[in-house]
């Protein structure tokens, strides 16, 4: 019941009906109960004066003429006397004259014993009437009738059906009730209800109830009505109001994105800079610095935690660089924003390294100088490592220069005596030949062999020295000239080997004619001399590379296995015997240094069996000698 | 004792009352018993009997107007031949008038003395007479009763008779309506027989 407050008007309606209906029903009941009991009781009394004066009237006759048979029969009449259960007819002495009991009644009836003394006695289950039978003032006898209260079981059913029917009224009643309530007051207080629901779930201010009444619920509903357009008129311009409040929001969201993207942006560079090995720093317009980076304060001494704004520019140079950088930073910084150079950087204790430095200048929107950066990178290093270098290239270039003489002279000096020795060993074979015993002829033909051999070698050397220290100024050649030139040179190993050679038409580069020829000469040679069992063919083409042209002598011959490419440009070596493929193992060193005078590079493709292409660069440009 | 005890199935508390109560309602019913097997071991004798009837039946008749006992004509009995009851009868009728209820019983000799009686008790002893006398005392409108067999066929109105020790009457209501003398239905219900009549 606690609950009730919250149901449904409907509900609670229902409720308070059923309980004045349970109410009243209970109270009918109460009241027929206590009528019941306080009417029982007298009309028992009343019943039972009626059978006993009834029984007295008729039996008298039978007292008179003492037939207590008669009697008897009349007592029996009793039964059909609702209540009344049995009977009895005495003399004027008290005497039993006659009795009846009804056959159905199982207790058997107490009847009064002289003296008989008229009146009601009560017993359990029972009432009877004892009542004296006069003629006048003659006693005739007395009449006793027994009245035997019914089971309250045996009434239940006549109350059952009296409440049952006061209740099925009362149903009737409460439904025609709930039915007008819920016309007059539910209905609209649902549709009030519901309409309210709608508008604060939904928030649907356009609904209307309909009601027409001057009642209250009349007046509520016209206030309710009259609400919603207040409201609704409210509700658009709060929804106006919203919608602009959105897009400021939004526009403020998305200026707040941008500007913790531009934070993010900032943190990434200052990670950058942080983890740059380049010194990066910053002063303010009063030449105080403002930001060093990691790097920056460990190369120039400065705590991780130093107050930078107690060091000045003019602490981290010495003197002099300071006055260059102020005189040229600031003078450039008028024009450009930007100064690029390399410095003397001084560190706190003092020590002085080379820096290459890049400045810029940061001014407000007046154009003021606001900061100055600079991004230094200590170059100590790299300068000792370019002075390294440049002694040893002197060295080197000086050593080298030295080899060549000796090579040059000593390939030379070798030829005057080495030509005596040959000329008398070949004189020697001519006039004894075959006068000598047979090993004599082998040790001559030998020391012939030998001599021309060394004669070879010594001219080999001599051309391979020669390519540096008798090289002719570049000139303009046309390599299909060259080419020409090479294959009139080549005729008689072209014709007796068959080969065939294709050419592409070739460029006219900036070269050194004569050296080109043996270049050419060398690579078409060995691609006839390394031929395999087929018919040489032999391509000469070209490409044209950025800066350079790429020329590729192409050949089917025997090929080279890949760990060879790079020995066989050295000189002397050789990759088979004299007696398979003669020669000094100069040729291909000739051609490497031939092309490395002009600037160029040499390289190979190969595959043992496949034939072999050899490739030289040109640069396109005029190449200063010796460079 | 016991068997009753559980048929009526008394609680266990009220056993001491309870047995007393009925073991008296055994003992009524006995006695009750008693007076049902021998009904006429109370009853009074015979002639009380007789005596108690001639003084009820004057209730029952109506006699023609001017015959009719009043407040001042009491009722008279009058008694012909041996009437052993005859002094019962007069203790009775002193009673009555005692009561209220004139009464008067005349022992009469002669059947000439029944002027003014209301009632004739003819005795046993008289028999052998009442084929004489009946017919003398048809028209003195008095109710007529005897004891003889042959009583009612001889024109008597009411005859007394012992039927299994109880005293009984037979009426002859033609006799009676003869004599002018009406008798009630309630008295010929407890009649043993009813002759003549209306019907």
């Amino acid at each position: 019941m606690s609950r009730l407050v919250d149901l449904p008007i409907r509900r609670k309606l229902t409720t308070l009906v059923a309980l004045a209906a349970g109410a009243a029903l209970l109270v009918a009941l109460l009241a027929s109960v206590v009528f019941e009991l306080t009417s029982f009781r007298p009309r028992v009394e009343s019943e039972l004066r009626t059978a006993t004066r009834t029984m007295a009237e008729i039996n008298l006759p039978a007292l008179d003429f003492d037939d207590s048979a008669l009697a008897k029969e009349y007592l029996g009449f009793l039964r059909f006397q609702s209540g009344m259960d049995g009977g009895a007819l005495f003399l004027a002495d008290g005497r039993l004259f006659a009795q009846y009991q009804r056959p159905d009644e199982p207790q058997p009836m107490v009847l009064p014993t002289p003296p008989i003394q008229p009146g009601f006695i009560g017993s359990p289950g029972h009432l009877a009437l004892v009542e004296p039978i006069q003629r006048g003032s003659e006693n005739i006898g007395y009449v006793y009738v027994r009245y035997k209260y019914p089971p309250v079981l045996s009434r239940l059913p006549q109350y059952g059906i009296m409440f049952g029917a006061v209740a099925l009224a009362l149903v009737v009643v409460a439904v025609v009730l709930l039915a007008t309530t819920r016309r007059v007051l539910s209905q609209p207080l649902s549709e009030l209800s519901a309409a309210a629901r709608q508008v604060s779930q939904a928030q649907d201010y356009a609904v209307r109830v309909h009601y027409e009444s001057g009642d209250e619920l009349g007046q509520l509903t016209r206030a309710f009505n009259m609400m919603l357009t207040t409201i609704e008129e409210r509700e658009s311009a709060l929804r106006q109001a919203n919608l602009d409040l959105e897009a400021r929001g939004l526009a403020l969201q998305e200026e707040l994105h941008e500007r913790i993207a531009a934070q993010e942006a900032q943190a990434r560079v200052v990670a950058i800079l942080e983890a740059t090995s380049d010194i990066v720093a910053m002063a303010d317009a009063s030449e105080r610095l403002v930001y060093m980076n990691r790097a920056g304060r460990r190369r120039l001494g400065l705590a991780l935690d130093a107050d930078l704004s107690t060091v000045q520019l003019r602490d981290l140079y010495p003197d002099s660089e300071y006055t260059r950088i102020r005189s040229e930073f600031i003078a450039q910084a008028e024009r450009q924003d930007l100064w690029q150079g390399e410095v003397m950087a001084r560190t706190m204790e003092g020590e002085e390294f080379p820096v290459s430095i890049v400045c810029i200048a940061h001014r407000d929107e007046t154009g003021q100088l606001r900061y100055m950066a600079g991004i230094s990178r200590d170059i100590s290093e790299q300068r000792a490592a370019e002075q390294q270098l440049k002694n040893l290239a002197e060295n080197l270039g000086r050593s080298n220069a030295e080899l060549q003489q000796f090579a040059y002279v000593a390939s030379h000096d070798l030829q005057e005596p080495l030509r005596a020795v040959a000329g008398c060993v070949r004189v020697l074979q001519q006039r004894y030949q075959g006068k000598l015993d047979a090993s004599a002829d082998e040790l001559i033909q030998h020391a012939v062999d030998g001599s021309v051999r060394m004669q070879n070698l010594i001219n080999d050397l001599l051309a391979y020295s020669r390519v540096d220290t008798r090289g002719k100024p570049f000139a303009r050649v046309d390599m299909n000239q060259v080419l020409a030139g090479v294959l009139a040179n080549l005729t008689m190993a072209i014709e007796e080997s068959g080969a065939q050679v294709e050419a592409e038409p070739l460029p006219t580069v900036e070269a050194d004619a004569t050296q080109l020829m043996q270049l050419l000469q060398n690579l078409i040679g060995n691609a006839i001399k390394y031929r395999g069992e087929h018919q040489p063919l032999i391509r000469v083409s070209v490409e044209e590379g950025p800066g350079e042209w790429q020329f590729c002598v192409r050949d089917n011959g025997i090929g080279i296995e890949t760990q060879y490419f790079e020995r066989i440009f050295l000189i002397f070596q050789r990759l088979h015997t004299r007696d398979e493929y003669p020669g000094t193992g100069v040729g291909l060193a000739i051609c490497k240094k031939v092309v490395e005078r002009h600037g160029g590079r040499i390289w190979l493709e190969s595959q043992p069996g496949q034939g072999a292409a050899f490739f030289f660069s040109l640069p396109k440009r005029e190449m200063s000698y010796g460079s | 004792m016991g068997v009753i005890q559980h048929g009526w199935a008394v609680p266990r508390g009220r056993c001491g009352p309870g047995r007393l109560v009925w073991r008296g309602l055994a003992g009524c019913a006995l006695l009750l018993a008693f007076c049902l097997l021998s009904p006429r071991a109370f009853a009074a004798s015979e002639e009380e009997i007789k005596a108690a009837f001639l003084t009820k039946f004057g209730l029952y008749i109506t006699w023609p107007a001017g015959r009719a006992p009043s407040a001042d004509k009491p009722y008279v009995i009058g008694l012909l031949g041996d009437v052993s009851f005859a002094s019962m009868l007069e203790q009775r009728a002193s009673e009555e008038s005692e009561r209220g209820h004139a009464m008067q019983v005349r022992r009469l000799r002669t059947p000439g003395e029944a002027a003014g009686v209301h009632l004739l008790f003819i005795s046993a002893s008289e028999a052998d007479a009442e084929g004489r006398l009946l017919p003398a005392l048809a028209q003195c409108a008095c109710l007529l009763v005897g004891e003889s067999e042959r009583f009612l066929d001889l024109g008597g109105m009411i005859r007394l008779a012992l039927d299994q020790k109880r005293i009984r009457f037979d009426v002859n209501v033609a006799a009676a309506e003869r004599a002018g003398l009406k008798v009630s239905a309630k008295m010929l219900q407890h009649a043993r027989t009813v002759q003549g009549g209306m019907r």
